[in-house]
């Protein structure tokens, strides 16, 4: 796969966090989007959607901490899952984010996790490399002092070449 | 505040037991974080005194867990300090919290069941005494003995 243009919006604003989202050049939905309007529907997963809602609810209030989020990436990148678990009734319904600081949190996609690694997915591992790719160049752009985060905002260009 | 219509969609439609739940289950988490910072124990520490997975003791923490009564109180036992308290019978609701007293009226006889701040304000017209008991039996209260000689 070549190198896709990607630009990042807001997805959700609270007091103390900002939920920003993924948006693929070119693509009619968000990456979040993607995965809210694939589950809306869908009466098995619609609760973990809510929970979900509810959840960024909760840490848009205080801040996000570690403990909200599962580690899913490889070890130097800040990808998770957010929350970390969903226990509504069988549910395996996964958001992929990546935490960048406690005020700001970009969301990916995510989908329903039946394999025991994302990996596994096709479908899961393409939304994890996104992040992780994405990850990589937020951090070479911050280096060099194209992107500043400030409080729960990303200031600077938020196109990025994935 | 701002939300994407999507969102917006899924919180217009979410439950109230949806927000019940993760408040709870957040709190809980927060509760079981202060406590095991108060008592020097991390995470790795308190799976082994559980004889739980690290990663099990993580996804507790994240707010999200639907615990049992028996890991609440493997926890309590643990960390030596209470996660939550069931609420007694004539204690407080926190949707009637501060609003006064329920007043029982037996005929001519009017008598303050509950402590002021621990109900919503409730006057009960009941005509015999066997109403009155059948009352006070549902609502599992006592009520003073002179309601039923007056």
């Amino acid at each position: 796969m070549g190198t896709r243009k990607v630009t990042l919006e807001i997805f959700g604003e609270y007091d103390n966090v900002t939920f920003y989202t993924v948006r693929v050049d070119g693509e009619k939905l968000s990456e979040t989007e993607k995965l809210f309007s694939n589950h809306n529907g869908n009466k098995k997963y619609i609760e973990g959607l809510q929970i979900i809602s509810k959840q960024m609810e909760r840490n848009g209030k205080t801040g996000c901490a570690d403990r909200h989020f599962r580690r899913e990436g490889k070890i130097n990148d800040r990808t998770c899952a957010l929350p970390a678990h969903l226990y509504a009734e069988g549910n395996k319904l996964r958001l992929y984010a990546i935490m960048i600081s406690p005020n700001i949190v970009i969301l990916g996609n995510g989908g329903i996790k039946t394999t025991k690694t994302y990996q596994e997915d096709p479908h899961l591992n393409d939304c994890m490399e996104l992040l992780i790719n994405l990850d990589t160049e937020i951090k070479k752009k911050t280096k060099q002092g194209l992107i500043v985060p400030e409080f729960k905002t990303l200031k600077g260009n938020l196109a990025f070449q994935i | 505040m701002m939300h994407n219509k999507y969102l917006q969609e899924i919180i217009s439609s979410r439950p109230e037991y949806v927000d019940i739940f993760i408040e709870n289950s957040d709190e809980l988490a927060e509760r079981i974080y202060f406590l095991m910072k108060l008592r020097g124990i991390d995470q790795k520490r308190l799976s082994q005194l559980l004889g739980k997975n690290e990663s099990e003791v993580s996804k507790w923490l994240s707010g999200t867990h639907n615990f049992t009564f028996k890991t609440v109180a493997k926890i309590e036992s643990v960390l030596k300090g209470k996660l939550f308290q069931v609420c007694a019978n004539n204690e407080c609701n926190s949707d009637f919290e501060s609003a006064g007293v329920v007043t029982l009226n037996y005929k001519t006889a009017s008598f303050n069941i509950f402590e002021a701040d621990c109900f919503a304000i409730e006057t009960y017209e009941i005509d015999d005494v066997s109403e009155f008991r059948k009352y006070s039996t549902s609502q599992n209260v006592s009520l003073p003995t002179e309601v039923f000689t007056n």
